[in-house]
């Protein structure tokens, strides 16, 4: 932690216009889009991985694509990065084809589930780096060894899974893409690393304006950074939402009433109920009203108490999906 | 500078805990008017959250006016004293309405009393109710 300050210093004396620049304009531009895909089809044989997904990612955006194994997150990325070739539709990254596009792929740099290293130590690996991306940084480099801490000469094929998934990150990110691309990207980091890595993005993203995809299986590791998700699910986006305004639309409430008041008579007064679930006499009430319609409404019957909670991504997900009547056990498992 | 507190665990968005932070720390004297907030990049880099996220937060206070944004210095806190009036009113009321509900619903004094205390020690399950 301490590190990331002092060194923090340092580079924004350097990097001196950026620091004030990203205040008074907004960062993520969706109109901007930097990532389009358009009816983007991936068939292995009679596989469909990816089956006609259209969306587009704003500059700037930390997107996080959630799904279960198999639901074509991998592709997708691959196909972001050009390893893919599409079989329909379009990949298009500042409205260019990339597949087989060295103007695109050089501003784009993907973090696979599994790295792979050329060579065997970061020293090596670095020049390599250095040698391919003109806009590589050996100051950040320098600062991200020290973060993230592996030796130099450090046998990469010796380190464990987390130290592995550093390694390809500091070489990653030091050669600052204007499109990350990261296959479960927190995955076996621990809390520090994770924290760290965090820190190091969000400054990327407000200094550089990078643009940031990151898979993955688990909500809970993108709910606290994202500004955008989409779900996949077998092959198909089902859908994509900026992350407060999909909170924004539910609103959970704990209620205990008077008298006994059932979930006829409270949409009769206008309550767009999910779920009302009784335990004793208190009531979950799940409702597609905003806050203040829900105090309003309730409050005309006196409750004993009303408690609005906070929702999780996770149940937000659920109704979202049980709404499109997707089975959701199976897919959040 | 002052640094805002967020917990990335308790739930409530994160733009929101950054705006109910500012509006707190103006509140209570601790950010003085026309003092500098940390910029996007700092706040972002130093708390580990989303840029966007912290430009949501500024935007909003910016339009709440409990902010005001100079192109190519930063975000300043205003000199809104009135405004905090007018929201300590509305606090008052809702006090009394919820006291008043705790009452007839049979509630006790001491109880009243330990249930004050409950919701000052545990910030983050009272905070579920704004």
């Amino acid at each position: 932690m301490e590190k990331i300050q002092t060194v923090e210093k340092q580079n924004s004396e350097q990097l001196n216009p950026s620091v004030t620049m990203s205040d008074s304009s907004s960062l993520a531009n969706e109109q901007d889009a930097v990532i389009v895909a358009d009816d983007l089809s991936k068939h292995f044989g009679t596989t469909k991985a990816l089956d006609k997904v259209n969306c587009k990612i704003g500059g700037a955006s930390i997107f996080g694509l959630i799904g279960s194994n198999g639901a074509g997150k991998s592709t997708f990325l691959r196909l972001t990065a050009g390893v893919y070739r599409p079989t329909e539709g379009a990949m298009l990254y500042r409205g260019q084809v990339i597949f087989d596009n060295p103007n695109a792929k050089r501003e784009i740099i993907f973090v696979a589930d599994q790295p792979y290293f050329h060579f065997e130590n970061l020293r090596k690996m670095s020049a390599l780096y250095r040698s391919l991306y003109e806009t590589w940084d050996q100051d950040l480099y320098q600062e991200l060894i020290r973060i993230f801490p592996i030796r130099e000469d450090q046998r990469l094929d010796l380190l464990s899974k987390g130290m592995h998934r550093q390694a390809a990150l500091i070489l990653a990110i030091a050669a600052k893409p204007r499109l990350l691309l990261m296959d479960e990207a927190f995955d076996g980091l621990d809390p520090v690393m994770r924290q760290n890595l965090k820190r190091v993005l969000a400054r990327q993203v407000a200094d550089d304006g990078m643009t940031t995809l990151i898979a993955s299986q688990n909500l809970r590791e993108l709910e606290d950074f994202c500004d955008h998700v989409g779900l996949l699910h077998e092959g198909g986006l089902l859908f994509v939402e900026e992350l407060d305004k999909l909170r924004l639309g539910l609103v959970k409430a704990q209620v205990a009433f008077r008298e006994n008041v059932t979930a006829e008579q409270l949409r009769a007064m206008g309550l767009e109920i999910l779920r009302f679930s009784a335990r004793g006499s208190l009531v979950e009430i799940l409702t597609r009203n905003t806050e203040e319609e829900l105090r309003t409404i309730l409050n005309q019957v006196n409750p004993l108490l009303l408690d609005v909670l906070p929702l999780t991504l996770e149940e937000v997900f659920i109704y979202e999906l049980s709404c499109k009547s997707y089975i959701v056990s199976e897919l959040l498992a | 500078m002052i640094y805002p507190e967020v917990n990335t665990q308790s739930g409530i968005p994160i733009y929101q805990q950054l705006k109910n932070s500012y509006h707190r720390l103006a509140a209570l004297g601790i950010i003085q008017p026309h003092e500098q907030l940390p910029s996007v990049r700092q706040l972002a880099t130093e708390l580990g959250i989303n840029p966007n996220t912290v430009q949501k937060a500024y935007r909003e206070l910016e339009q709440e006016g409990l902010i005001y944004a100079v192109p190519g210095r930063g975000n300043f806190l205003s000199d809104s004293k009135r405004e905090f009036e007018v929201e300590h009113e509305e606090i008052r009321r809702s006090f009394r309405s919820a006291v008043h509900i705790a009452w007839t619903a049979g509630i006790n004094r001491d109880t009243l009393h330990e249930l004050l205390d409950e919701c000052i020690d545990e910030p983050n399950n009272s905070e579920q109710d704004r």
